[in-house]
C-alpha cells in the first residue's frame, strides 16, 4: 500500500464526506455510511499490510505507519462509526448533515491519531477529534458539551506538554526518536501522557465528562465510547510499551515482577471499574447508567496495561475490542428505546422486549459480554485480565475487579429488567420494532462478538502479532482455547456444555403447560383492576444504596464544582485589578515604568 | 515597483476626499472607508511579494537616510500591513450595515485610524511612529466615543488617559534618543547603539516600551481595554483588537529586536506575556458582559503574542505573528457577531444573546472563530498557541508554560460557555442579513484556508530568523 491510498483512504476520504454530506440536507446520514464504510472494509483487508510513509501536510513532518496495533484500533474504531453512523440514518432527525459530517470528522481524527508516527499529528488529530466530539455534544446540550471540552484541553494540554519535553530532550517529534529522553525525565514525562490519555477512557478522577457527553445524541454516543474512547487505552498502551519500554518503567522499581508505574495503572485501573460499577448501580437514566459502566469497562483495561503480562495486555486489547463491540451496541439500544419512546428513565419504561424482541436480542447478547458471562467473548477477555492478576496475587487489584463484575451483573440486570422485560406501560404499547437497517446496525457488531466467543483464536491471532511487534511475549492459545499458568479456558467445551444445558432448559420449558395471560389479566380481592404499577423499576436497589450512603455522599464532581467556585472567586479578585477608574490607571502606569526600568537597570 | 509610501498617501487622500464627497451625498462617503482599506489590501499585497526579494526602503522627500524620513518595510511589517488593511476592509464592509452618525466623520476617522497602525508597521524612523501612533490613538479616541452614550465616553476617557500617558512616554523615549545620538532612524540608531550612555539608553528603551505598550494591551498599561471595547460600536472594537493593537505590538518588537536587541530583558518580557495572558483570561471567565469579555479575551491573546516574542526563538516568534494573524482575524468575527448580537437585543450581557447563533449563517463562522481561538487545528489559531507553547518548553519556560497552559484551559471553558449560550435551543434562530454574515464568513474562511494550507504564511516567517538578528 502506499501513501496516497494510506492518507486518502483513512484522513481524505472521510473529510471529502464530511463536507460532501454537510451539503446533502436529509440524505446526509446515507452517504456518511458509504464514506465510513470505505475506511473499515480497507482495514479489514488491508491486515498485515505494514508500512511506513513521511510526508508534509498542515505545515508539518507527518509520519504514517500502519502497524498491528493501529490496525487492530483502525479496525475497532471503523466498525462502530459505521454501525452508528449506520443507525444514525432515521434516529438523527435534526440537522442530520452536521451530525454526519461532524461524525466524518471525527473518524478523520481518530484514524489519524492512531495512524500518527510523530507526536505532532498525534496532537493534531487528536485535537481534531476533541473539537468534532464538542460540536457533537453540542448539539444535545451546550453544558455537557462545556464539561467535556474542559477537560478534552486538560487531555490536550497535558499531551502537549509532554511533547514539548519530549521535543525539549530530543529535538525530534518521532516516536522513534522518544528513546533519547533521559530517565530522569520520565519522572515527569509518565505521569503527563497517562493523565492526557487518561482523560480520554475517563480514568478515575478524570470521568466527569463521560456521564455528561455520553447523555447526547445516542447514536454518537455509540461510536464515542465504542471507539473514541479507545484512543485513550491506545494513547497509555503506546506510554508504556512504546515510548517508555518496560526498561525505563523498570526504572522506577517493582513490585512482585510488576513495574511501580504499572502497579499504579493497575490500581487505578481497579478502582476505576469498581466506583465506576458501584455508580453504575444507582442510576435511573438508561444513557448515565451505560456511561458509568463504560468508565468501569476500560478501568479493567487499565488493569490489563498496568499488570503489562502478555496474558494481562493481551486480555485488555481483547477486552478493549469487546467493549467497542458490546457497548456501541448497548448504546445503539438505548438509543433504539429513545428512538421508539422518547423516554430514556428506566423507571418509566419497561416491557419493551414484547414490542422490540430483535433489539432486546441484541442488547441481551450485549450485557452477557458485559458481564462478563461464559461463552461470550466479554467472558474471555475479562477472565484473562482476572488470571493475570491472580497469578501475580495481587490481593488488591483482584478483588476489587471481581466485585467490579458482580456489580456489573446488578446493573446489566436493571437494564434488562427496568427497560426491556417486566409490564410494559400502556403508552408504550403502540411502538414498533426497529426499521432493518437499524438492527443490521446492531447485529454488525454482535457478529464479530459471536465469532470470537467460541473461537477466541481468530483476535488472538491479531492481538499476539501486536504482542510480537512490541517486544512481549505472544500467548499460548488455539482457535477455540487458551491456556495460561492459572488455567486458561476451551470456549469450544463452554459453548459445548451451554448449548446442553441450554436444550434440557428449553426442552424443560416448553414440556410445561403454562396459559400465557396478557399483563393487565389481573384480579385484586375479586375486583379486575386495569390500572396496577406491576413494575417495580422505582428506588431499585434501595437496601444497596443503604448500605452505600456514607459513601455516596461525597462526588468527584462536587468537588469540581467546588473548585472551579473556589477559583472564580480568585479571579473576581483579580478582575478588580480593573477598577475602572482612570486615576488608577494612571498610577500603574506610572509604577509600570518605575518596575520596567529597575529591572531594565538591573538586567542591561 | 510599487511603492509603500501608497499605503499611507491613498488613505490620506481618500480620508480627506471624504467631506468632499460627504457634501455632495452622504450615502456614497460611507463606501470611502471599504474603498480605502481595499486599495491599501491590493498595495499591501504587491509590497509584501517585493519584500521577499529583501527589505524595502521607500526615500521621502528627497533626503536620503538617515537624514530624511524613509519607510522600511521587511516581509514580516508587510505581512502585518497585509493583515490591518485586509481586516479594515472587512469589517468596513460590516460598518456599511450599521452606520453611525455623523457619516463623514466615522468613516475618515476609519481610514485615519487604519491609516496610522499602517504606518506604524511601515515606517523605518522613530519620529514617524510617533506621529503615526498619535493618528492612531486620536483617531480611536474619536471613535471609542462615537456611541454618544455614558459608557461610550467613559470608556474613551480612560483611553485618553493612559493613551496620552503612553505617547509622553514614547515622546520622551524619542527625546532622549535624539539628544543622544541626533538621529531618528531606526536602523542607524540600532547601529550606533553602542555610542549611547548606556544609562540613556535604558530609559530611552523603557520608554518607549511602556509607551507603547498602552497599545499592544500589555499588562498593566491595558486598563482602557474593557471600557473602551465596551463603550465603542462593535466594529471598532473589532478594529481596535485587530488592527490597533496588532500595530502596537509590531512597534513593540522593532523596539526590541531591530533598535535595541536587548536579549537579557526578555525574560522579563516572558513574565509581562504570562501576567497579561493569566490576568486577562481569567477575568474574562467570571465576566458576564459579551463585549467586555471579548476585550479581557483580547487581552489575553496579545499576551501570548507578547510571550512569544519574550520567548525569543524563531519558533517563538513564528508563533508570535502567527497568534498576530489569527487574533486579528478570528477576533474580529467574534466582535461582528456581538455586534450582530447588540443591534438585536439592544443590550450586550450574556443573558440576553441566547440561541442568537442558532442560524447557521452567523453560527458556523462564530464556531470557527472559536475553535480557532481555542487553538484547534485546522484552524488558523492553532498554530500561534502550538508553536509558542513548543518554543516555550524548549527554552525551558516550564512553569509559564503550565500557567498559560492553565489559563488556556480557562479559556476553553469561557469560550464553551459563549457558544453554550449562544447556541441555546430556547430561542428560535433569528434572520442576518448579507451585511452580517458575508464579512464573517470572509473571515472565516481565511481562517480555515490558512489553518489547512499555512504554507504562505510559513514562507513569509521564513524571514523570522533575520528579524530576531535585528533585520527589518
Amino acid at each position: 500500500m502506499d501513501l496516497q491510498t494510506l492518507f486518502g483512504i483513512f484522513i481524505v476520504l472521510p473529510v471529502l464526506g464530511a463536507f460532501l454530506s454537510y451539503s446533502l440536507g436529509k440524505r446526509a446520514s446515507i452517504v456518511a455510511t458509504a464514506f465510513s464504510a470505505v475506511p473499515l472494509i480497507f482495514t479489514y483487508l488491508r491486515m498485515g499490510d505494514w508500512s511506513q510513509y513521511t510526508f508534509t501536510a498542515l505545515g508539518i513532518n507527518m509520519s504514517f505507519e500502519l502497524n498491528p496495533l493501529n490496525w487492530f484500533f483502525i479496525l475497532m474504531t471503523s466498525l462502530t462509526s459505521f454501525s452508528a453512523l449506520l443507525f444514525s440514518i432515521s434516529s438523527v432527525k435534526e440537522r442530520q448533515n452536521g451530525f454526519a459530517s461532524l461524525m466524518l470528522f471525527a473518524v478523520a481524527g481518530a484514524n489519524g491519531v492512531l495512524l500518527a508516527r510523530d507526536f505532532l499529528s498525534l496532537f493534531v488529530f487528536w485535537e481534531i477529534m476533541s473539537w468534532s466530539i464538542f460540536l457533537l455534544v453540542m448539539r444535545a446540550s451546550g453544558e455537557s458539551a462545556r464539561i467535556y471540552m474542559i477537560f478534552g484541553a486538560i487531555s490536550a494540554y497535558f499531551i502537549l506538554f509532554g511533547i514539548g519535553i519530549v521535543y525539549h530532550y530530543t529535538g525530534s517529534f518521532l516516536y522513534s526518536a522518544v528513546g533519547g529522553v533521559p530517565a530522569y525525565a520520565w519522572k515527569y514525562l509518565l505521569p503527563i501522557f497517562i493523565v492526557g490519555f487518561g482523560v480520554k477512557m475517563a480514568m478515575m478522577p478524570l470521568h466527569i465528562w463521560a456521564p455528561h457527553a455520553y447523555s447526547s445524541e445516542q447514536s454518537f454516543v455509540a461510536y464515542l465510547s465504542g471507539g473514541l474512547s479507545k484512543l485513550g487505552a491506545y494513547g497509555i498502551f503506546l506510554t508504556f510499551y512504546s515510548f517508555a519500554t518496560v526498561g525505563v518503567l523498570a526504572g522506577f522499581g517493582t513490585f512482585r515482577t510488576v513495574t511501580i508505574p504499572g502497579y499504579a495503572l493497575a490500581l487505578v485501573g481497579a478502582f476505576t471499574a469498581f466506583i465506576g460499577t458501584m455508580l453504575a448501580i444507582f442510576q435511573d437514566d438508561l444513557r448515565k447508567l451505560l456511561a458509568y459502566s463504560s468508565i468501569a469497562q476500560l478501568g479493567y483495561v487499565l488493569v490489563g496495561f498496568g499488570l503489562g503480562t502478555p496474558l494481562a495486555v493481551g486480555g485488555a486489547l481483547f477486552h478493549a475490542f469487546n467493549h467497542a463491540l458490546f457497548k456501541a451496541v448497548l448504546f445503539l439500544g438505548s438509543a433504539a428505546v429513545i428512538y421508539r419512546t422518547g423516554e430514556y428513565r428506566i423507571s418509566e419504561l419497561g416491557g419493551i422486549a414484547y414490542r422490540m424482541p430483535f433489539t432486546f436480542m441484541a442488547v441481551l447478547i450485549s450485557i452477557f459480554a458485559l458481564a462478563g458471562i461464559p461463552i461470550t467473548s466479554g467472558f474471555i477477555s475479562k477472565w484473562m485480565i482476572y488470571e493475570a492478576a491472580i497469578s501475580l496475587k495481587f490481593v488488591i487489584v483482584t478483588p476489587l475487579m471481581l466485585i467490579a463484575s458482580v456489580g456489573a451483573f446488578l446493573y446489566s440486570f436493571r437494564i434488562l429488567y427496568g427497560v426491556f422485560l417486566g409490564q410494559l406501560h400502556r403508552r408504550h404499547e403502540h411502538i414498533k420494532e426497529l426499521p432493518p437497517h437499524m438492527l443490521a446496525a446492531m447485529y454488525i457488531l454482535i457478529v464479530p462478538m459471536m465469532v470470537f466467543a467460541v473461537a477466541p483464536g481468530l483476535i488472538f491471532d491479531w492481538i499476539n502479532s501486536i504482542l510480537v511487534y512490541y517486544g512481549m511475549n505472544g500467548l499460548t492459545y488455539t482457535t477455540f482455547s487458551y491456556q495460561s499458568s492459572v488455567g486458561g479456558a476451551n470456549m469450544l467445551v463452554f459453548f459445548v456444555a451451554f448449548m446442553a444445558a441450554f436444550m434440557v432448559a428449553m426442552g424443560l420449558f416448553m414440556m410445561k403447560k403454562a396459559r400465557t395471560v396478557d399483563q393487565y389479566d389481573n384480579y385484586l380481592g375479586g375486583e379486575v383492576r386495569t390500572d396496577v404499577e406491576l413494575h417495580a423499576a422505582h428506588n431499585f436497589y434501595k437496601p444497596l444504596r443503604e448500605v452505600w450512603e456514607p459513601l455516596l455522599k461525597y462526588s468527584t464532581e462536587r468537588f469540581y464544582t467546588r473548585v472551579a467556585r473556589f477559583f472564580a472567586g480568585g479571579f473576581e479578585e483579580i478582575k478588580k485589578v480593573y477598577t475602572g477608574n482612570p486615576q488608577d490607571y494612571a498610577a500603574y502606569a506610572a509604577m509600570a515604568f518605575i518596575v520596567f526600568f529597575l529591572i531594565g537597570w538591573w538586567l542591561l | 515597483m510599487i511603492h509603500p509610501v501608497l499605503l499611507i498617501a491613498i488613505p490620506l487622500f481618500l480620508a480627506f476626499l471624504t467631506p468632499i464627497v460627504g457634501i455632495g451625498s452622504k450615502k456614497y462617503a460611507r463606501y470611502m472607508a471599504p474603498l480605502a482599506a481595499g486599495l491599501n489590501t491590493l498595495v499591501s499585497i504587491f509590497v509584501l511579494f517585493e519584500t521577499f526579494n529583501g527589505p524595502v526602503f521607500d526615500i521621502l522627500s528627497g533626503f536620503s537616510p538617515p537624514l530624511g524620513i524613509v519607510l522600511m518595510v521587511g516581509p514580516l511589517g508587510a505581512l502585518i500591513a497585509l493583515l490591518i488593511s485586509f481586516t479594515s476592509f472587512v469589517v468596513s464592509l460590516n460598518c456599511l450595515k450599521y452606520p453611525k452618525e455623523p457619516v463623514v466623520k466615522y468613516t475618515m476617522l476609519y481610514i485615519l485610524l487604519m491609516m496610522g497602525a499602517t504606518g506604524m508597521v511601515i515606517t523605518g524612523d522613530l519620529f514617524n511612529l510617533f506621529v503615526f501612533m498619535e493618528i492612531t490613538s486620536i483617531a480611536s479616541y474619536g471613535l471609542a466615543s462615537f456611541n454618544r452614550d455614558k459608557r461610550g465616553y467613559l470608556g474613551a476617557i480612560k483611553y485618553v488617559v493612559v493613551g496620552s500617558i503612553g505617547s509622553t512616554f514614547v515622546l520622551v523615549g524619542i527625546g532622549l534618543i535624539y539628544a543622544q545620538l541626533r538621529t531618528l532612524n531606526m536602523l542607524d540608531i540600532s547601529a550606533r547603539l553602542s555610542q549611547m550612555n548606556s544609562f540613556t539608553a535604558i530609559v530611552a528603551f523603557v520608554s518607549l516600551f511602556v509607551g507603547l505598550s498602552v497599545e499592544a494591551e500589555i499588562f498593566p498599561l491595558n486598563t482602557w481595554v474593557p471600557d473602551a471595547y465596551r463603550g465603542a460600536p462593535s466594529q471598532i472594537s473589532a478594529v481596535f483588537a485587530s488592527v490597533a493593537a496588532k500595530a502596537g505590538i509590531f512597534a513593540i518588537a522593532r523596539i526590541i529586536f531591530t533598535i535595541f536587541g536587548y536579549s537579557n530583558y526578555l525574560w522579563f518580557v516572558v513574565i509581562l506575556g504570562m501576567l497579561t495572558v493569566i490576568i486577562g483570561e481569567f477575568s474574562a471567565y467570571v465576566e458576564r458582559d459579551l463585549k467586555k469579555m471579548l476585550a479581557y479575551s483580547s487581552i489575553a491573546q496579545m499576551g501570548m503574542i507578547v510571550l512569544g516574542f519574550g520567548i525569543g526563538t524563531v519558533l517563538a516568534l513564528q508563533g508570535a505573528f502567527f497568534q498576530m494573524l489569527s487574533h486579528a482575524i478570528a477576533k474580529a468575527v467574534l466582535f461582528m457577531a456581538a455586534g450582530y448580537f447588540v443591534y438585536r437585543t439592544g443590550t450586550t450581557k450574556m443573558e440576553s444573546i441566547r440561541g442568537l447563533g442558532r442560524n447557521p449563517l452567523i453560527g458556523i463562522p462564530l464556531t470557527i472563530s472559536v475553535l480557532s481561538i481555542m487553538g484547534l487545528p485546522l484552524f488558523l489559531g492553532f498554530y500561534g498557541k502550538f508553536y509558542i507553547v513548543l518554543a516555550g518548553i524548549d527554552a525551558g519556560y516550564y512553569a509559564i508554560i503550565a500557567l498559560i497552559l492553565l489559563a488556556s484551559v480557562v479559556e476553553v471553558a469561557y469560550y464553551a460557555r459563549f457558544l453554550k449560550i449562544v447556541f441555546d435551543k430556547s430561542a428560535e434562530p433569528k434572520e442576518v442579513t448579507p451585511g452580517d454574515y458575508v464579512p464573517m464568513m470572509i473571515l472565516a474562511v481565511v481562517l480555515v484556508i490558512f489553518g489547512v494550507y499555512p504554507y504562505p504564511i510559513l514562507d513569509v516567517l521564513s524571514h523570522v530568523a533575520s528579524f530576531l538578528a535585528g533585520g527589518v
